[in-house]
């Protein structure tokens, strides 16, 4: 068909344009590299100087392109099983509960492994409370779930802000601040090889189940005389996107607007089925974290927090779509 | 055989009894429909049958088979339910909404195959709408709404079908279509239940009629035998006439204004 076709051409063009931007954002830094320096670090014929400069920044970017398609990924699926446009790892209190969680195991000066268990830990247990209180709003308009969001995530903000006030401000303090904002500074090869299994699983899973993402968008009444389990089937989608929030937020704290607007991006390009549109966020994510992440590690002498960046790209693109579309967001 | 049928049914929710004593039964590629003032139990009844309600007491029996014991995957090949009245709340097209129902024969990580396509395809045709495949389905009119909803569940292959209420939201023209695919959903063997108010289209596509009477006394029979002014007057609480049109070659119901 040649809307099929459409699509492929689409997807093809996202990854080439991505593959264009890591290149760019290799040779753009502090010390500017040419393209002859990339190419020969990707054939193994360096000089050792640049190699070292190089070898940092693709680490990085590595990092970026995964979380960059993890939380947009993370934030299609919230949209899709609550049906919800609004719906993201943010909104919805996920992010903000991760990041106690990991301010928590920080102030306990634990390992990155256990930083990033108590991040998921935090994840699910802020995603139950928000779907608890939705549940007691009894009310199925798409507001609520928001509403209920808004609220839990306004209760983490507070025990966040009591670990703060707690930790010591010559050292811990700095780093719970750093989660706040995110940022990929102190992304290393370490940190990479403990959390990116866990992001590109949780990227996997999403792929693989994408189609069955479109089906959960439906009532509960019709998933289940499809002869599938709704709970079951939305409780797993939860915890891979919530699993996705969460490493990234061990990796580099929590990054605004990503989930919430490139889903929106992506599905008007390509329409709402998750088939297309999923693989798509994916993709669309890394590009515009990758944009972001280099912005921010360049326009300055010292690396601005990332969250910054991304509202500056995310909400005048988002207004755009929102003028743009015409049905209801929630 | 009989495709369904029920014996001593009853439903209650928080100790209050919705329905009981539903003695149902409809045999293969019969159309029964199923009459009942508001509130009467219509929808608690129609989602009993279709697996959803499975705290039920008495008896169901899908091809012999106790519904109880059957999965609900097994469920999904054998009936598929459109519900009342469910506004499509989807960003999907047509093709990828009906397509949706074919999820009943595949694990969570699967994705379509070749036979998902074909049969989409059959069911498209079938309904009507093979102009529209690519349309986005929120946009469509009420009428082509509720044909999507009915494709959806054709495209699972079910061999009962049941639709609450499928004509209420629809203007004539558009009841008239729906009630005219229900005919040809029958003349290929799927048996039908279907919920509706009006009388006369228990008339035009009926081969059985029950009425839900209150929540002890459900009564079934052929449709003329059971679609009289006695019954009707009875379950609506109103005086209801009828009167043979000679064109038509049925019963028409109505009520004096005066």
């Amino acid at each position: 068909m040649a809307k099929n076709h459409k699509n492929k051409i689409v997807m093809v063009l996202a990854v080439v344009l991505l593959i264009v931007l890591v290149v760019l954002s290799m040779m753009i830094g502090r010390y500017n590299l040419s393209l002859n320096d990339v190419m020969s670090y990707f054939f193994n014929r360096a000089t050792s100087s640049t190699k070292l400069i190089l070898k940092l920044r693709f680490t990085r970017i590595l990092a970026v392109i995964l979380v960059g398609a993890g939380l947009s990924m993370a934030g299609a699926t919230f949209q899709s099983i609550f049906n919800n446009g609004l719906a993201s790892p943010n909104i919805l209190g996920v992010a903000t509960g991760s990041s106690v969680g990991a301010a928590f195991a920080i102030l306990s000066g634990m390992p990155i492994y256990v930083i990033e268990l108590s991040a998921f830990v935090m994840g699910i247990l802020t995603m139950f409370l928000t779907l608890l209180i939705n549940h007691f709003l009894r009310n199925n308009s798409g507001m609520t779930l928001i509403l209920a969001g808004i609220i839990i995530a306004g209760l983490m903000q507070s025990v966040l802000g009591s670990i703060k006030y707690i930790a010591d401000p010559e050292d811990q303090l700095q780093s719970i601040v750093y989660w706040e904002l995110g940022s990929f500074m102190k992304v290393d090869l370490s940190s990479l090889a403990s959390v990116g299994p866990v992001l590109l699983v949780g990227i996997l899973f999403l792929f693989f189940a994408r189609w069955r993402l479109n089906v959960l968008s439906l009532d509960e009444a019709s998933v289940k005389t499809i002869g599938i389990n709704p709970v079951l089937n939305r409780n797993l989608m939860i915890v891979a996107a919530t699993l996705l929030t969460s490493a990234a937020v061990c990796l580099c704290g929590v990054i605004g607007w990503v989930g919430l607007v490139v889903p929106h991006i992506s599905r008007s390009i390509v329409g709402g089925d998750n088939r297309i549109s999923l693989p798509l966020t994916g993709v669309v994510g890394s590009i515009l974290l990758v944009i972001a992440d280099t912005l921010a590690r360049s326009i300055s002498v010292n690396d601005i927090p990332l969250s910054i960046v991304t509202g500056f790209i995310g909400v005048p693109i988002f207004v755009f779509i929102l003028i743009r579309r015409k049905t209801t967001v929630v | 055989m009989s495709e369904i049928y029920t014996k001593k049914l009853s439903f209650a929710y928080e100790s209050q009894t919705i329905i009981g004593n539903v003695d149902l039964s409809i045999d293969d590629g019969q159309v029964l429909v199923i009459l009942g003032p508001n509130g009467i139990g219509k929808s608690t009844l129609l989602s009993c049958l279709s697996g959803l309600h499975k705290s039920y007491q008495g008896m169901i029996k899908l091809e012999d088979r106790e519904l109880k014991d059957i999965s609900s995957k097994e469920l999904s090949h054998r009936l598929a339910l459109v519900s009342q009245g469910v506004n499509i709340k989807s960003s999907l097209s047509l093709y990828d909404y009906l397509l949706l129902g074919r999820s009943a024969f595949h694990g969570i990580f699967a994705q379509p195959d070749n036979s998902d396509h074909e049969k989409v395809d059959q069911v498209l045709d079938l309904i009507g709408l093979t102009d529209f495949a690519e349309s986005n389905v929120q946009d469509m009119s009420g009428g082509q709404k509720q044909l999507a909803q009915i494709g959806r569940a054709l495209v699972q292959e079910p061999h009962l079908l049941i639709m609450d209420e499928p004509t209420s939201a629809l203007d004539y023209k558009n009841q008239i279509l729906v009630l005219k695919l229900i005919k040809a959903l029958s003349d290929k063997d799927i048996s039908i239940i279907i919920s509706t108010h009006d009388p006369n289209q228990a008339m035009m596509v009926g081969d059985m009629v029950g009425l839900l009477i209150d929540n002890q006394t459900y009564v079934q029979g052929q449709t003329e035998e059971i679609l009289t002014e006695d019954y009707l007057s009875n379950l609506y609480k109103t005086p209801i006439v009828s009167t043979f049109n000679e064109d038509l070659q049925r019963n028409i119901f109505g009520t004096r204004m005066d």
